[in-house]
């Protein structure tokens, strides 16, 4: 098992190499410098400038130097924000992002699986259908329109929380998770209702039932257990878009998280800002991807086994 | 030479019919289909059918709720929405279709050629899926369009060559399972080529799944292509676009709800109509 | 047994639906809006359009800098709050000699930095020559160069930066000298880069030549405006507040202004509703005539030292024959795109420098005029009757749902009325200047925003050797004109002379004017003596919050 983990995470290694250098000669292709404004900058200035962030030297020299800096850990200063370094911004946002996609993504499992089970609980009638279909709501329904409608009702017609921003915390939470968490629960609530029918179609199911077990605890102990499993390898990736933040939420909701990094740094052309926010995101998803073989093993011994060899 | 039975195994025209038969055993999915062949035949005809050009503009008029000569009101520049919104489904349903029909000829192939390979090579081309896979989606695809203009084929390709890596892992996890089958052990036996195991016997087993694969990657491409309208990455005005459409409504959302309604409403119907089918047709026909 | 277990389901459904409701409203419960609480304790609540991207007055380039650092810094002079009359700031006074091109400027001894220590003018110089050094890039040093020599050093002609044309008499006299007589001098220094810093400051934070310094942050800035930096997120707020040091603290109502960078317009809107904000950077089009309606004492219109065009390039065809680019010019109606898509009350524009900018008029008819028939004849003599031959151009513009519709309109427009074909062309930002500065466009979409009130201020931008003169448009008498101004004694003179060279550079039709900025925005009843000026300068010191008033 733990050869399993050693071996994947090696094996991450190149992957996360092969990305960070095709992103690095990727935002030097993007015609437009990161120093350009709307009053025509002197030729001197924007000499300086490079010479300053390294950026008139050969690719090969800048990237050794990326590398060189990237061991040390230090993926030098922003270009657009003079005087903060990447570090510190990605450091500071990444906790907002945390703190909301944690709701986000704790409200998606709860609401996606509940909703999921219960539509898989009523036999084929119309009960599952509604309640499916309403899970699907969630995935037909961009967020930039769901956000702003609640916010209206929410926020303007009921008065119930700050329209935006991120200082008064329980309350300023709430909205903006949910709208997160919408979508990512519509996907929860599809796997494991689809996962649930078929594992209830099984011979073992009818078994315990025969054997006269609770059908509330066949259904909870068996089928439940086995029907987060297309969840849980949902969740890996589902994690690391929802903890990196989302541009759309975070615009709407005037939020200071990663995401609106992730697209801001690259319309800006603010290379070392681009390079953080995909590294972060790759790390993410490396991490996060274990994360789901790991539960997956845990949750099912077959897989875990096969995991040992 | 071949035996029946590992044509019938194999036979495409089964896979048509256990999609056929699960669609008819759900009257949603089969309303859904019906809704989307209409909504898509409308606005692909929407040149013919589109009581008003897309462009044309009143501006004296502005915006107007809902009347008869402009059922689905007019838009700030004055324009007829319902022409819009019928020229606008055309650009969607294109950017949907072709970049999901991208997804599916490099995933299918590209699973594919993985499975039947095995060893090395799986490890390798399962390693560059990954690679793709850990790239943040939104980045790569904003730099690609600032680093190559924009066009609409662009962002075709854009999608397509993200949204086929799910594709690939699916179809090759089914490539192993199926390579490993009887049938296709007697094949082998029998001497068919490689080539000739993968178009007679892979292609036509993992043909559900890439048909529910590609039903679900639709919506999601066209909820991207909403996405980059947000952003303002979106296709070049005036011509519209769902997504485009949906955003202006959006902001237009107190002043001139119709414009956010309609359009809306259609996006998400679409949207749910395709998840829908999708979601029949893997469940009846016990494909994921 | 199903039975039961769908009931069981359906009852937890429905208590869970209950514990929501409950929930949602117990903190419905009367809200005290966080504007009422700001004004209590005297902070002042602003949307911001952009977050700063640096806070160092030689480095900002933005509009939404500028509204911070008004706060904490204080230039050699001040501008009337109404009328951006020069008054005395940092210099309580100031002499200019009779050719114009030495000014000395003396200092407020009272003037204290946020670290006690005096203002002086010592600190002014290592300021400006810090703009000016090469080496530190500051995108905005252009700025200073009406100062003598300070062209020359910031292109690394001059390596002594000593020999920059501003030089400390004393502790409290500077002296300035010009290349040449630039009658708008004064004006000019109220813009950010010309604000003093703390040369101890500075030096101690290693900043003196560096762009990444630390001395930004909020413990470490020392300023010498009426606030202090207090804290700094970037995407989240700037707050000042109040500095105990300034000379003239006494007479500032506000403990502190809150500056919040909200970049989509409709959350900003939403947050002025819900009472998070005193007054906001901007209102969408889209919103105007419900506010209007429903609650006009809160809208604000201030007429605002701005133009919106679009820019040929003359140097490729067909742009490069000025009928084409005269037609093109005079056949948009503005007034329609004012009224259909910014609702304010703009003003249409049909020449270059917004009217009464410091007294400035052009007359009408030297203006460019909205004549369809005579533009339909220039094409036509162009040889392009009818549109017919007219190769496909684009119109490039910036991502901006401020752009898009315009820029649709024009489109339609030009097609009605040329019967030419336009493609609309839409560039992120660092793709759209780069497009401008090489020259790879054949309409762009510019704007440009006095950065003082005076005519020059836009005219030089079509100065031959401008940087910003994208369009191509070069004329030796233009630049004549110009420099005959800047000589002119009289003020009527120096205008002539201006109105003489836009007039000149209008009928050559480098562009398309097309409607003056005015700044729009909301702003609550508990804001009060919040003055307005062409500039959209505003001083905070004399603003006062009531949190009673519109109860």
């Amino acid at each position: 098992m733990l050869k399993y983990f050693t071996s994947r995470i090696l094996e991450a290694i190149p992957v996360f190499f092969i990305i960070v250098t095709a992103v690095f000669f990727m935002v030097r292709f993007v015609p437009g410098g990161p120093f350009d404004k709307e009053r025509a900058v002197s030729e001197e200035t924007l000499a300086a400038l490079n010479s300053y962030y390294g950026l008139d030297e050969p690719l090969v020299v800048q990237y050794c130097s990326f590398l060189k800096n990237l061991a040390r850990g230090d993926l030098g200063p922003s270009f657009k924000y003079a005087g903060w370094s990447v570090n510190e911004i990605l450091r500071e946002k990444a906790l907002v992002s945390l703190e909301l996609g944690g709701c986000a993504l704790a409200i998606a499992l709860v609401l996606g699986l509940g909703v999921g089970f219960a539509a898989a609980a009523f036999p084929s009638g119309k009960i599952g259908a509604a309640l499916s279909g309403i899970s699907l709501v969630g995935i037909c329904l961009p967020a930039f329109v769901l956000g702003p409608v609640l916010i209206l009702i929410f926020c303007l017609r009921l008065n119930c929380f700050n329209a935006m921003g991120w200082s008064d915390f329980p309350s300023d939470i709430v909205l903006p998770a949910f709208t997160l968490a919408l979508f990512y629960a519509a996907w929860i609530a599809r796997l494991s209702r689809s996962r649930a029918v078929e594992e209830k179609s099984r011979g073992y199911v009818r078994t315990a039932v025969a054997k006269g077990c609770g059908k509330g605890r066949v259904y909870f102990v068996h089928i439940l257990r086995n029907a987060v499993e297309p969840v849980i390898s949902y969740i890996g990736p589902a994690a690391a878009g929802l903890l990196s933040g989302s541009f759309v939420v975070e615009t709407i909701f005037q939020i200071p998280g990663l995401g609106r990094f992730f697209i801001s740094s690259a319309l800006d052309n603010d290379y070392t800002m681009i390079m953080g926010c995909v590294m972060l995101y790759s790390v993410f998803i490396i991490a996060f991807n274990l994360l789901s073989d790991f539960l997956l093993a845990a949750v099912n011994p077959k897989i875990a086994k096969e995991m040992r060899k | 030479m071949k035996s029946d039975w590992i044509l019938e195994e194999s036979s495409s025209d089964s896979a048509f019919a256990k999609v056929w038969r699960a669609l008819k055993a759900d009257r949603l999915a089969l309303a859904s289909l019906f809704f989307i062949i209409v909504t898509a035949s409308l606005c692909f005809a929407a040149g013919i059918v589109a009581p008003y050009d897309y462009q044309v503009q009143n501006l004296s008029l502005g915006a107007t709720p809902p009347s008869m000569e402009h059922w689905f009101g007019t838009d700030i520049h004055g324009r007829d929405l319902l022409s819009r919104m019928l020229f606008g489904g055309r650009v969607s349903f294109a950017v949907g279709i072709l970049a999901t029909v991208v997804a599916v000829l490099i995933g299918t192939s590209y699973g594919m050629v993985s499975g039947m390979c095995g060893g090395k090579t799986d490890a390798l081309m399962m390693r560059i899926v990954d690679i793709v896979y850990s790239l943040p989606f939104t980045i790569f695809v904003i730099l690609l369009m600032m680093a190559f203009g924009r066009s609409l084929w662009l962002i075709f390709v854009a999608i397509g060559a993200v949204e086929w890596l799910t594709m690939a892992r699916i179809v090759r996890a089914m490539t192993l399972d199926i390579k490993s089958r009887q049938f296709v052990e007697a094949a082998v036996a029998l001497g068919e080529s490689r080539w000739g195991i993968m178009r007679r016997h892979i292609l036509p087993n993992v043909f559900g799944a890439v048909l529910v694969c590609a039903a679900l990657t639709v919506p999601s491409v066209m909820l991207l292509e909403a996405f980059l309208s947000f952003l303002g990455l979106g296709v070049q005005a005036p011509l519209p676009s769902w997504g485009g459409l949906v955003k202006d409504g959006a902001e237009y959302m107190e002043d001139a709800p119709w414009m956010l309604v309609f359009p809306a409403l259609f996006f998400s119907a679409t949207l749910y109509a395709l998840n829908r089918i999708g979601e029949a047709v893997s469940e009846g026909s016990g494909e994921k | 047994m199903a039975e039961n277990f769908a009931e069981r389901l359906k009852k937890a459904a429905v208590v869970a639906a209950a514990v929501f409701l409950c929930a949602a409203c117990v903190s419905c419960a009367k809200r005290e809006t966080p504007a009422r609480k700001a004004a209590e304790r005297g902070i002042l609540l602003m949307g911001n359009a952009a977050d700063p991207a640096s806070l160092d007055p030689a480095l900002s380039t933005g509009l939404s800098e500028f509204k911070i650092l008004s706060g904490l810094f204080e230039g050699l002079v001040g501008a009337d709050a109404r009328t951006l009359r020069p008054i005395p700031a940092a210099a309580k006074s100031w002499k200019i000699s009779s050719d114009g091109k030495k000014y000395t400027f003396y200092l407020d001894e009272s003037a204290k930095w946020s670290d006690g220590s005096p203002v002086t003018a010592g600190d002014f110089v290592f300021a400006w020559k810090r703009v000016v050094n090469p080496k530190l890039g500051a995108e905005y040093a252009s700025l200073m160069f009406p100062i003598k020599n300070a062209r020359a050093i910031n292109s690394g002609k001059l390596s002594d930066a000593s020999l920059l044309g501003a030089k400390a008499l004393s502790d409290y006299v500077l002296e300035v000298e010009l290349e040449e007589p630039a009658p708008y001098f004064l004006s000019l220094l109220y813009h950010n880069v010309y604000f003093p810093v703390s040369q101890k400051n500075l030096e101690k934070f290693n900043a003196a030549q560096t762009r990444d310094s630390l001395w930004t942050r909020p413990q470490n800035m020392v300023c010498n405006g009426a606030f202090t930096l207090d804290y700094w997120s970037i995407n989240e707020k700037v707050s000042v507040r109040k500095n105990p040091f300034y000379r003239g603290a006494k007479s500032v109502y506000l403990n502190g202004v809150d500056f919040l960078p909200i970049s989509n317009i409709n959350t900003e809107d939403r947050a002025f509703r819900a009472g998070q904000l005193h007054i906001t950077d901007s209102i969408a089009p889209s919103r105007i005539d419900a506010v209007k309606r429903d609650s006009p004492a809160t809208l604000r219109s201030d007429d605002w030292l701005g133009v919106y065009y679009y820019m040929f390039n003359t140097r490729k065809p067909p742009f490069d024959d000025s009928r084409v680019r005269r037609a093109f010019a005079m056949s948009i109606d503005r007034r329609l795109i004012i009224d259909s898509f910014l609702k304010a009350g703009q003003k249409s524009a049909h020449s270059f420098v917004p009217d009464n900018c410091d007294g400035y008029v052009l007359d009408d008819s030297r203006k460019i005029k909205y004549d369809i028939a005579a533009a339909q004849k220039l094409l036509a003599e162009a040889g392009y009757p009818g549109g017919k031959g007219f190769p496909k151009v684009r119109l490039t513009y910036n991502t901006s749902e401020q752009h898009k519709p315009i820029a649709e309109a024009v489109q339609q427009m030009w097609k009605k009325n040329l019967g030419v074909e336009v493609e609309l062309y839409n560039l992120s930002w660092p793709a759209y200047l780069a497009a401008r500065r090489e020259g790879d466009f054949e309409i762009a979409r510019s704007s440009w925003v006095g950065d003082f009130a005076a005519p020059e201020s836009f005219l030089q931008n079509f100065e031959s050797a401008n940087g910003l003169n994208h369009t191509g448009f070069s004329d030796a008498k233009y630049d004549a004109l110009l420099r005959a101004a800047a000589l002119s004694k009289e003020r009527a003179q120096r205008f002539e002379n201006l109105a003489a060279a836009e007039a000149l550079m209008l009928e050559s039709a480098p562009i398309v004017p097309l409607y003056f900025y005015s700044r729009v925005y909301r702003i609550s009843p508990m804001v009060e003596n919040w003055t307005s000026n062409l500039l959209d300068y505003h001083d905070y010191k004399g603003v006062k919050l009531n949190p009673e008033a519109g109860k």
